[in-house]
């Protein structure tokens, strides 16, 4: 069940999902050790599967649930490796929505809610209780990691995130990278195709997009690209100002092709590093690793990749800085793996 | 025979009335080899959907694998089980901060994944001697 993506803490790794509480798993033999519980009252708490780092080593999470409360309850987690779990607050969400993945500034959590309604008489599994309502429009939801009782939101088109890149703030404007669906189609249809059949054609894609929010006037505005991208990563150490968005695309949007390029799309020009697989191969997220050169953006891209093909599943390594370059080094193996979701990096 | 095993079985007849009904409920899914089981029989929507007494309640010692609780002498017709496990011996099923149970628990028919099921859903014939099964959630 918690199959999402894994977080190395305190020697164990956390085997993520986002309903309820993450897994212990052992790093080299992957053996499940039992559920995270960060204390009384937080077993089986939603945990997304995607927390984020804080500059003094903590860690911020969150959780959603969309049946506590009218909106849902969105709770947020602040966790550091030694202390445990440090705070956990609850806030109540005054509008319906769907939530997987968040962002960060220095001084901010932001959060893309999109018109997205939960309505536990609208189906019988989770996903089937979402009622797409587009005539609300998103928002974007901006906390201050100081006192998270204090927010701002802004009104934006109606639209669907599952991941974020970085989010710079200059003066009083905020610039939010993230991958931008039109409709929550992907997840409405494309997730139980996937269970059901192994397999989804997706129904729509990913663009790499940008949210400029002006937290002065209280306004907010949507610019999306043409390139397609999900998984997105970047790197932590690099001005976020200025930091490329690298991810897993497609060589153009039309067709039905499967996601089959690493790309690293810079949100400040629009330019596009891309390689390129062959037909019939299948690239999955791109992990950044940095280097030991402390020069932001200076690392390299991991990618798995399933060879439809061939019927192996490969790593790929690409120098960060050169993705169109192609592979410096690669590794296959004897078989296929299954697609997964998100993974990380262990040091050797 | 030897005189008492004789004994035993005798006993065992005479607390059991004719045309009883013994109901075993199967508990599986324990993982966590601590504390009582909890287990309460309702035999109506009233009792069973409200906060209404049970039947029939027994508390069983966990152990590693399946537990069986039986309950003799209930009346023929529809009824519904709830249970819930109680771990950590505090003689309630434990919450989160959202209200979500933190403790196992169960309802017959394995119904539950998004909250209490109604008797409507959780019902099943007594008839004779009747075995069920509930896997914890």
């Amino acid at each position: 069940m918690a199959n999402t993506a894994l977080l190395p803490f305190e020697g164990e790794v956390l085997a993520l999902w986002e309903g309820g509480s993450a897994y212990r798993v052992a790093p080299d033999s992957l053996e499940t050790l039992g559920l995270k519980n960060w204390g009384e009252g937080l077993a089986h708490m939603p945990f997304s599967a995607h927390p984020l780092p804080e500059r003094d080593g903590s860690y911020w999470n969150f959780g959603f649930a969309p049946y506590a409360g009218a909106g849902g309850t969105l709770v947020i987690y602040r966790f550091r490796p030694g202390a445990g779990m440090e705070a956990v607050t609850p806030l109540p969400l005054p509008f319906p929505g769907y939530l997987h993945d968040f962002a960060q500034t220095d001084r901010h959590l932001l959060f893309l809610v999109p018109p997205y309604r939960y309505d536990p008489a609208a189906g019988r599994t989770f996903v089937d209780r979402f009622r797409w309502e587009p005539e609300t429009g998103s928002r974007l939801l901006v906390l201050d990691k100081d006192d998270l009782t204090r927010r701002q939101v802004f009104e934006l088109p109606a639209g669907f995130v599952f991941h974020f890149g970085h989010a710079a703030l200059k003066g009083r404007e905020l610039r939010l990278q993230l991958c931008w669906y039109d409709s929550p189609a992907l997840m409405a249809s494309g997730m139980t195709s996937l269970v059901a059949h192994g397999q989804t054609v997706s129904p729509t894609h990913a663009r790499a997009s940008t949210v400029v929010a002006d937290l002065g006037s209280g306004r907010a505005a949507l610019e999306t690209s043409g390139t397609v991208l999900e998984f997105p990563g970047f790197d932590e150490r690099a001005d976020p100002a200025a930091a490329l968005l690298y991810g897993a695309g497609k060589a153009g949007v039309a067709g039905e092709r499967p996601v089959d390029t690493v790309a690293a799309w810079n949100p400040a020009t629009g330019a596009v590093d891309e390689y390129r697989y062959s037909y019939g191969v299948q690239a999955e997220e791109p992990l950044f690793v940095p280097d030991d050169s402390a020069k932001p953006g200076r690392g390299w891209l991991l990618q798995t990749y399933l060879d439809c093909n061939a019927g192996f599943t490969g790593l790929n390594v690409f120098d960060a800085a050169a993705v169109g370059a192609g592979p410096l080094a690669s590794a296959t193996m004897a078989r296929a793996l299954p697609l997964g979701f998100h993974g990380t990096f262990l040091p050797a | 025979m030897h005189p008492r095993y004789f004994l035993v079985a005798s006993a065992a007849l005479a607390a059991a009335p004719a045309f009883a009904n013994q109901l075993a409920v199967e508990v599986t899914g324990i993982s966590d080899v601590r504390g009582t089981l909890m287990v309460a029989v309702y035999d109506s929507s009233e009792t069973f959907d409200g906060e209404g007494k049970p039947v029939a309640a027994k508390r069983a010692e966990v152990g590693a694998g399946t537990v069986v609780v039986t309950f003799d002498e209930l009346a023929p017709g529809e009824h519904a089980v709830k249970l819930y496990h109680d771990a950590n011996g505090n003689g309630e099923l434990d919450r989160n901060m959202l209200g979500l149970p933190s403790e196992g628990y169960g309802f017959s028919n394995n119904g539950g994944r998004y909250g209490p099921p109604p008797f409507e859903e959780a019902r099943f014939t007594v008839d004779g001697d009747t075995r069920i099964s509930i896997r914890l959630r």
